[in-house]
Parts: C-alpha cells; sequence; structure tokens
C-alpha cells in the first residue's frame, strides 16, 4: 500500500519529526544566552556540554535532556527538578539555569564540577587523595551531609552512586544530578534495554525496595542505602553487590536479603589489590550494615541520623546501632554467624542472649510501672526476633540444629523464669507458649515425640486461657488451632486416629472462623487448606470418616489464595499440595488416567517451587513427594518402566536431602520410602540383581530410623517392613523357604517393637499373607500349609 | 561461506548482532526473536520497538515505570504470537498487531491504575482530551509515534552513509532551522554544498523508511 509512507513526501512534517525523535546530534544545540563548547559527557538522561553563560561569563555545565527521559507528561519529574533547582549546599552542584534549547529540548545549567568522579577512586589504602581512612570517612561525612540537606528540603536523589559524586581538586566532594533520576527499579530495567549497561551500573547501587520495584516504598531510606553502598565502595573499592551477568540473574542477585560482609569483602579486596591491611572498626561495619539492611525499615530513616552516628563514632562515642536496638545487634550476629560453624554460632548466640535476658530481668525488675511497659515491649520485640531469624530462620540450614535447641533451652530457661515473676503478662505467657511449642518441633524432628507431645500439651494450657482472655486477637486465636493441629499430628503418628481427628476438627473450626473474618488474608486460607488437608488424608488413610468434603475444599482454597496474589510462593505450594493430594485420592478410588494427570500438574508445580527457592528442603521434600506420586500413578496404570524412571528421579531427589540435613530423620524416612518403592518396582519388572542392592540398602536405612525414632510409629516400623520386603524378593527369586524365613521375622519384629493400633494389624496381615504365598501356613511355626 | 577464508573471517566481527542492527530485516528480527537466548531476544525486541511502545503508552497517562512495564507485556503478548508472522507475512499484519497490542496493553494498565489509590506524590498527569480508549485520537497518536519509529531507525541507519560535515549541517540547517550561509560558514561550505547535504540526506531519509515499512509486513 503505497499511501501508507505518504506521509514521507511532506518535507516539513518529515523534517518535524526527525527533530521530534532524533536524539544523538553531532552539534551542539542552540541555546539563547549560552555558549555551548565540547561535549563533557553523555548519559541515560541527556548530554553535557562544557558552556558559558553568556550573561555572567560564567562557565558552567549544560545538560540537555533527551525529551523522553524529561518526558512532557511526568509532572512528577518536573516536580522533583524543579525543587532540586533550590538546593544550595557547599556538597551540591548548583542548577543555575534551567530552560529550553532553540528547538524545544529542556536543558539544565549547573555548577561546572571539574575533578574525579568517587567510581574512578578508593579504596582506602591505595594511593590518592582518599588513601587515609580518616580522609574517606570525611569526604563521606560531607557527602552525608549534602544528602541531608536535601532530604530536609524534601528532595529524594534517588541514584546517588559513586560515579555521581565528584571530587575537585581541592578534596570537596559535590553531588551532582539531583533531581534527575528517572526511579530504578527491575521493570525499569528490563524496559531500558538499550541503556542496559547504564542501568545496570545504577542498578548495583540502588536499594532493594527500588529494584523489586515497590515504588510506593522508595523514601529517603533508599538514599541511605545508596549512601552506605558509597561508604562500601570507598572501603572496598566495589559495590556492595555485584551487578553482572544476565539481567534477570543480577536482578535476583541484588535483591537476596542478606546484607554483603563488608569486612570479608574488605580483605578480598586486600588481597586482590595488595592494599595494606586495615583493620575495620566495629562501629564503623555496624553503621554501614545500618545502613546497607535489606528492609528499609532496619536502616537509618533519614542521612542526617546516618551523618549524626558518623559524628559519633569519630567521636569515640557508642553509636545508636550498638545502643539503641539490641535485638538489631542480636539480629546481625545471627547473621554474620550463621555461616560460620553451627558449634560456635551457638555459643556466640546462647551467651549474648542469656546476657541479654538477664540485664533486662534487672532493669524489667526495678522500672516503674510505665517503664515497664517499655522494657516489655522491648523485651518482647527483641525475643520476636531470636525466635524468627535464629530459630525459625535457620530451620533450612543444614548443621544448624544443635545451635537452635540450645538457644530454645537457653531462652525457655529465662522465660519461664520471667513468667513466674509476672504471671499477669499475657504477651509474655504467649510467647513461653511460643518458645515451648518450638521446644516441642526441635523435639519431634529428633524423634523424641513423647517429649513432643508432653511440650504441646503445656502449650495447648496457655494457649486456651489466652484464647479466651481476649478473643479478638487474631495471632492468639490462630496460635490455639496451629497447636491444636500439632498435638493432632503426634496422635496421628502414635496410632490415636480419633483423637487426631478431634483435634483438627476443632482447629478446623478455629481456622474457618477466623478467616471468615478476614477473608483476604492468605495466611489464615493457609492454615484453613492445611485443616481441611489433614482431615481429607488421615480420613482417607484410616476410614475412620469421610474424606470426600474435605477433598473438596483443598483446590479452591488453593485458587482462591493464588488469586489475592498470584505471586506468592506459598500459595503455589497450596495449589501442589492439593493436587497431589488429588492424586492420592484418585488412586484411592482406582481412577488411574485422573491420578496421573494430577500427579504431572503436581510434579509442574514442585518444580516451579524448587526453582523460585532452591535452597529450602521443604519443596525439595515437595518435589520428591511429587515426584514419587507419579511414579505409584503410573504404577497403578500399568506403567512400571516409566514409573521406574520417575523413581530414579525421585531417587535423587531424595539423596539431595539427606545430604542437605543429615540429622533430619522425616528425609532419612523419604530416602528409605523412595528405594523401597523402587526396590517393590524392580521386583515387579523382574530386575531381581538390582532389587537385591536396593533392598540391602533398604534395611540399612530402617535400622538407623528405628534406632533413632523408637516413638514414631513411621520410624519403628522400618525394620519390620524392610525384611518384609526381602521376603517379597525372595518370593520373587522362587526362593520360599528363605522367603518365609523372612515373612516369620518380620512378624516377629513387628511384636516385639510393642506396635498397636490399625495400621500394625494391617502390617501383620500383610506379612501373614506373604507367608501364605511363600507356601506356608499363617501359624508362626511355621508348618508348610501345602503345595 | 569457507569458514578458513581470511577475508570473512576478518569482515564477521564488523558485523554486530544481526537482531539489534537496525539494518536487519523484518525477516531476521522475528527469526532472532523466536530462536534468540531469552536475553538477546528481549535486547532485540527492545531496541527495535522499546521507545515507539514507550512513549505512545506515555501518551495515553502512563508514567515512565509503567510504560516499560507496557514494553514487556508487548514483548510477551508477540512471542506468543511469534509463529503466525514468520509464515505468513501479509502487509499490515504485523503492524496491525504491534498496535493493537501496545493499544490493549496501555489501556489494561491505565485502567489498573485508575483503580488503585495513588500516594500523594504521584497525582497522575491529566489525562482529560486524550481519555478515549479508542477512537481517532489514539489512531492519530499511535500512528504519530509510529512515524517517529520509522523516522527514528532511518536515521540511525543513515549516518554511516555519510560524512560528518554533511550530517553537521543538515542538522544546523535542516533541523535547527539556521540560516544557510550561517551554517555554510560554521562548517568552511558552499551555499550548494549546505543546500546539497539536506537534499541528499533527506531523499535517504525518505528511501529508508519506505523501505522500513515495505519490510515491515
Amino acid at each position: 500500500m503505497g499511501s501508507r509512507s505518504n506521509w514521507t513526501d511532506d518535507e516539513a512534517d518529515l523534517l518535524g519529526r526527525v527533530r521530534e525523535s532524533w536524539h544523538p546530534r553531532l552539534v551542539p544545540p542552540l541555546i539563547r544566552g549560552y555558549e555551548l563548547g565540547a561535549e563533557i559527557g553523555r548519559g541515560g538522561q541527556g548530554v553535557v556540554y562544557r558552556a558559558i553563560q553568556l550573561s555572567t561569563g560564567r562557565e558552567v555545565a549544560v545538560k540537555v535532556l533527551d525529551p523522553e527521559v524529561s518526558n512532557r507528561r511526568d509532572r512528577r519529574f518536573a516536580l522533583g527538578l524543579e525543587l532540586a533547582a533550590t538546593l544550595r549546599h557547599p556538597n551540591i552542584a548548583t542548577v543555575h539555569d534551567r530552560g529550553q534549547t532553540e528547538d524545544g529540548r529542556p536543558f539544565l545549567a549547573m555548577e561546572l564540577v571539574e575533578g574525579t568522579p568517587l567510581a574512578a577512586l578508593g579504596p582506602v589504602g591505595r594511593p590518592g587523595p582518599l588513601a587515609r581512612l580518616e580522609s574517606a570517612l570525611a569526604v563521606f561525612r560531607q557527602i552525608v551531609a549534602a544528602v541531608a540537606h536535601a532530604h530536609q528540603r524534601g528532595v529524594i536523589h534517588r541514584d546517588l552512586k559513586p560515579g555521581n559524586v565528584i571530587l575537585d581538586p581541592s578534596g570537596r566532594p559535590l553531588v551532582i544530578d539531583f533531581g534527575l533520576a528517572r526511579p530504578v527499579d527491575g521493570a525499569a530495567l528490563l524496559g531500558g534495554a538499550t541503556r542496559t549497561g547504564e542501568m545496570l551500573g545504577s542498578l548495583a547501587w540502588a536499594a532493594p525496595e527500588q529494584l523489586e520495584g515497590r515504588r510506593d516504598e522508595v523514601d529517603t531510606r533508599a538514599d541511605v542505602y545508596a549512601l552506605g553502598g558509597i561508604l562500601f565502595h570507598l572501603l572496598t573499592g566495589e559495590p556492595p553487590r555485584r551487578a553482572a551477568g544476565s539481567v534477570t540473574a543480577t536482578l535476583r542477585r541484588l535483591t537476596a536479603a542478606t546484607a554483603p560482609d563488608l569486612r570479608a569483602r574488605r580483605q578480598a579486596a586486600e588481597e586482590a589489590h595488595g592494599l595494606p591491611r586495615l583493620r575495620l572498626p566495629a562501629d564503623l561495619v555496624a553503621i554501614c550494615d545500618r545502613a546497607l539492611a535489606p528492609d528499609p525499615a532496619d536502616r537509618y530513616p533519614t542521612a542526617e541520623q546516618l551523618g549524626e552516628d558518623l559524628d559519633r563514632f569519630g567521636a569515640g562515642a557508642p553509636v545508636t546501632v550498638l545502643r539503641h536496638r539490641r535485638g538489631y545487634v542480636l539480629w546481625k550476629a545471627i547473621r554474620r554467624h550463621k555461616l560460620r560453624t553451627a558449634a560456635v554460632a551457638a555459643a556466640v548466640l546462647v551467651l549474648a542472649g542469656s546476657s541479654l535476658f538477664f540485664s533486662w530481668q534487672r532493669d524489667l525488675a526495678r522500672a516503674q510501672a510505665e517503664e515497664r511497659a517499655a522494657l516489655l515491649a522491648g523485651l518482647l520485640d527483641t525475643y520476636q526476633v531470636v525466635l524468627r531469624t535464629a530459630v525459625d530462620g535457620t530451620v533450612r540450614l543444614a548443621g544448624a540444629g544443635p545451635m537452635r535447641r540450645e538457644l530454645v533451652d537457653a531462652a525457655y530457661a529465662s522465660f519461664a523464669d520471667f513468667h513466674r515473676r509476672f504471671p499477669e503478662e499475657r504477651e509474655v505467657r504467649f510467647l513461653l507458649a511460643q518458645i515451648l511449642d518450638r521446644r516441642a518441633s526441635i523435639a519431634r524432628r529428633r524423634g523424641e515425640t513423647d517429649l513432643s507431645r508432653r511440650l504441646q500439651l503445656e502449650a495447648l494450657g496457655h494457649h486456651r486461657d489466652l484464647a479466651a482472655a481476649d478473643p479478638e486477637r487474631t495471632e492468639w486465636q490462630e496460635a490455639l488451632a496451629l497447636n491444636l493441629v500439632k498435638i493432632g499430628d503426634l496422635d496421628k503418628e502414635a496410632g490415636r486416629i480419633e483423637p487426631a481427628l478431634e483435634r483438627y476438627r476443632e482447629a478446623l473450626r478455629i481456622d474457618q472462623a477466623l478467616s471468615d473474618r478476614h477473608p483476604r488474608d492468605p495466611h489464615l486460607l493457609d492454615n484453613l487448606f492445611w485443616d481441611h488437608h489433614r482431615l481429607a488424608m488421615v480420613a482417607l488413610e484410616s476410614g475412620l470418616a469421610d474424606p470426600a468434603p474435605h477433598f473438596a475444599r483443598l483446590r479452591p482454597l488453593a485458587d482462591r489464595a493464588l488469586a489475592l496474589d498470584p505471586n506468592r510462593t506459598s500459595s503455589l505450594a497450596l495449589r501442589y499440595q492439593a493436587n497431589h493430594a488429588l492424586q492420592a485420592w484418585a488412586e484411592a478410588r482406582g481412577d488411574d488416567e485422573e491420578a496421573i494427570r494430577l500427579a504431572r500438574i503436581a510434579a509442574a508445580d514442585a518444580r516451579e517451587l524448587v526453582a523460585r527457592e532452591p535452597g529450602r528442603t521443604n519443596y525439595l521434600q515437595k518435589l520428591l513427594l511429587a515426584q514419587r506420586g507419579l511414579a505409584s500413578a503410573l504404577t497403578g496404570n500399568g506403567r512400571p518402566a516409566a514409573a521406574l524412571v520417575q523413581l530414579d528421579q525421585a531417587l535423587a531427589t531424595a539423596e539431595h536431602l539427606v545430604e542437605a540435613e543429615p540429622e533430619v530423620l522425616d528425609f532419612v524416612h523419604d530416602l528409605e520410602l523412595t528405594r523401597l518403592v523402587r526396590a517393590r518396582l524392580m521386583i515387579e519388572l523382574g530386575r531381581l540383581d538390582l532389587a537385591e542392592q536396593e533392598v540391602a540398602a533398604v534395611a540399612e536405612l530402617a535400622d538407623r530410623l528405628a534406632a533413632a525414632g523408637k516413638d514414631n510409629f513411621d520410624y519403628a516400623s522400618t525394620p519390620a517392613v524392610a525384611r518384609s520386603l526381602r521376603a517379597e524378593l525372595r518370593l520373587a527369586q522362587g526362593r520360599r523357604e528363605e522367603a518365609a524365613a523372612d515373612a516369620r521375622a518380620a512378624l516377629r519384629i513387628l511384636r516385639e517393637s510393642c506396635l498397636e493400633g490399625p495400621r500394625s494389624d494391617r502390617l501383620e496381615r500383610n506379612f501373614t499373607a506373604l507367608l501364605a504365598a511363600a507356601g506356608y501356613g499363617a501359624s508362626s511355626d511355621g508348618t508348610p500349609s501345602g503345595g | 561461506m569457507d569458514p578458513d577464508d581470511p577475508a570473512a573471517a576478518a569482515r564477521r566481527p564488523d558485523r554486530p548482532p544481526a537482531p539489534l542492527d537496525p539494518n536487519s530485516t523484518q525477516e531476521e528480527f522475528l527469526l532472532a526473536l523466536a530462536d534468540g537466548a531469552d536475553r538477546d531476544a528481549w535486547e532485540a525486541f527492545s531496541a527495535r520497538y522499546g521507545t515507539l511502545i514507550r512513549n505512545f503508552a506515555g501518551w495515553c497517562g502512563l508514567p515512565p515505570t509503567d510504560c516499560d512495564d507496557v514494553v514487556q507485556e508487548v514483548y510477551l503478548s508477540l512471542l506468543k504470537a511469534l509463529p503466525g508472522f514468520r509464515y505468513d507475512r501479509r502487509k499490515g499484519r504485523f503492524r496491525g498487531y504491534l498496535k493493537t497490542a501496545t493499544r490493549r496493553a496501555a489501556v489494561a494498565l491505565r485502567r489498573r491504575r485508575a483503580a488503585e489509590p495513588l500516594p500523594l506524590e504521584r497525582v497522575p498527569p491529566p489525562v482529560a482530551g486524550r481519555a478515549g480508549d479508542s477512537g481517532p485520537d489514539l489512531d492519530e497518536a499511535w500512528e504519530r509515534e509510529w512515524r517517529d519509529y520509522h523516522v527514528r531507525r532511518a536515521m540511525a541507519r543513515l549516518q554511516p552513509e555519510f560524512n560528518s560535515t554533511d550530517l553537521a549541517a543538515f542538522e544546523r540547517y535542516a533541523i535547527q532551522g539556521r540560516p544557510p550561509a550561517e551554517v555554510a560558514a560554521e562548517f568552511d561550505l558552499h551555499l550548494d554544498q549546505v543546500y546539497q547535504a539536506k537534499s541528499r540526506i533527506l531523499r535517504r531519509l525518505r528511501e529508508l523508511v519506505r523501505e522500513q515499512i515495505e519490510d515491515e509486513g
């Protein structure tokens, strides 16, 4: 269609378009009142020229903005620029004038700053103006003052970085480009791929909330973060987080929620560049860490407060980070020691923790009523930090088990004492119950089921009283329900199904009421989901109740949670769990096609979960269950060879899990079960040599489990099951007598382990059937019954 | 091409990666999109159509970061529709698709934003007068941004074909509108050379724009 390009015939129009849309110019634009000279720099926002302001005769830097950047339509940008132009500070490059070029582009005439950008200087120890720590800190203090000045006038820089601070020949730092930053965030980075290099340069210095595009959270604290980055650069010569590689990988790395280790990075820089050894003072490290805290709430609220702390540090006074929030220090310690050996970490933490509590207890006893409330609030706040980071936060961490245990035991001792002294304080009581819960969980993970149950029942007393005392406290109601569920789990594991179902039902009633009251809280949906899930599965396994109504609720609940926030990983985990459970149900109903379909969906979701959080054993475990589930569905559908392929993958996942956390018996049990299923399948496929090895491996794992967890039915029954497995193999090999001997041994081990209940009965029936299949009667004396 | 041919080997590094090159044809571009690794494909797309889409979204009243979101939306939807374009190169099909996808993404995002409460600092620019989700205004804006896109790309392509004095003179005279005699003096040229630079560059610009539109599909 010729008419499509007819518009190019109109010369004036075409030239107008060139003027509008074509920026990289060969000649400087014309600006009334200025004589433009050479180009000094070119960046994402426009081109900077050296120029003479004709009215005053002074040399200035003129920045001509790309229309795209100044975006005629963006009022916020214009407002920021207007405010920035009013800033007057010895360490901020002054904006003298603003206006439009002859061809209609906006420009700024700024103080011409000659010198070296900080990006080309440092770190401390390298010859140059910033070689000494004192001089680098003096320069940094001025930069902080400049930013504080801007903050007081409502101007946020948003793109602070060593490249935007120029050190003039007299040693004075000047911050440039106030008011010019386009919002930096992940989306902007991807969108601005034509300028990827430059954007990546900015990204390394941007605060996590900017990178994640949480635009409404970007405030003065984003600049505080960037100032922390500049300090980091002065001390190490590098940004706190490196930006390199692909865009998505970079984003992931940059938004990682761990603070960089300043001392370690300094040391690495010293080794890499042959710099003199510098002992970084702990207070300075603490200041830098607080400025660089991933969560804005943990940072200095403004540059001014950062500056005040620097002054205190300079004067040798205690800095606020170390004085102000004891919980924060503890949190830091945990972060820091997380990567070292668990033993060291445990020792440090327990010491730090208990001395802290002692000092608090002393303060509290002496304090007046109103003061007491404040002290108590501080204590509880700190304790929450300990629970959440030191205990819950390390659950996924290999080797942290002993540390968790010591920490929780120490905490329990001091808190029980607290509760005795201040029995009226409900918050103390609530925390005490939470600590009991953590102790119980730790005991359970170690297979100490009875102890775990006792602790949970003790917690239940507290939870019931608290929930009755204030029915409006969602947190307390929720905790009561969770406590009930955990007791139910312990009952179920011990084979007490009816009591377990009762506990679950009570929890369900509480969680349903909570979710009805707050329908948009995904967390409450999680709880509700898990109540239904437990009821459905236990009903299905035991046959003591109807599972159908509970199964029917699973997917709608997961979908509702995902609808509230499609990116929430735990909601995705719910959907996985729903499909996985429904698959088990389909199998139980004999609907194998449906089971395979559901298993595939579940496995895909599980893979996505692991991909999103590869370090999380919890999700690895889900992947394992999904792989095994798919194998089981395929077997049920008469496709054992395909199932075996799935099981090979499952085995790899299971081994990975045990490797990650060897002390967690659940994972060992997972590995044992996976091998058991594999062995059965190999027997079925007639691959008896392979099965022989697998059976031996199962026996070994079973002994390990039984030795570690006598009170746990799953663990204690494994040796008997392993023996019966060998009987199955012998039977397939046609070695009937040996098969019968193994089946009898299985029966004997089962009886000796004193396990009772319907599951035990079922096992006994299975073993007896095996014995019969080997050609021997049900009697344990082993007389041949015929054939 | 003989891989051992030293001349060929010497030429190869001169060629920028095809998809990012403004000279690559639409066929090459779509191929790169379909075959490229995540990042390459995205960069090729963003380099070619990012500004067009961003500007149009901006015209719709979206703030810059939202405009970036629109670019991503269009990219993702294009990836899905891609096979259709590679095998059916009817005139106007691609262009129509791009327009529809951009408009849909921009309008949807604007609706979503309108439903969100805004913090005071983020008061949106007034959208009155261009508030419609369709209609002649929107078509006109798209047409304008689309033309700008072709001019931008053609200008990038013609740069290496002319010497820098001609280009500078063209800029001063044709774009900035300075008197030809002044321009001739500034660059030490004959008056004729100034006129010629303008007409030659303008002619080449037209040719390239037409060629691009022809190729666009």
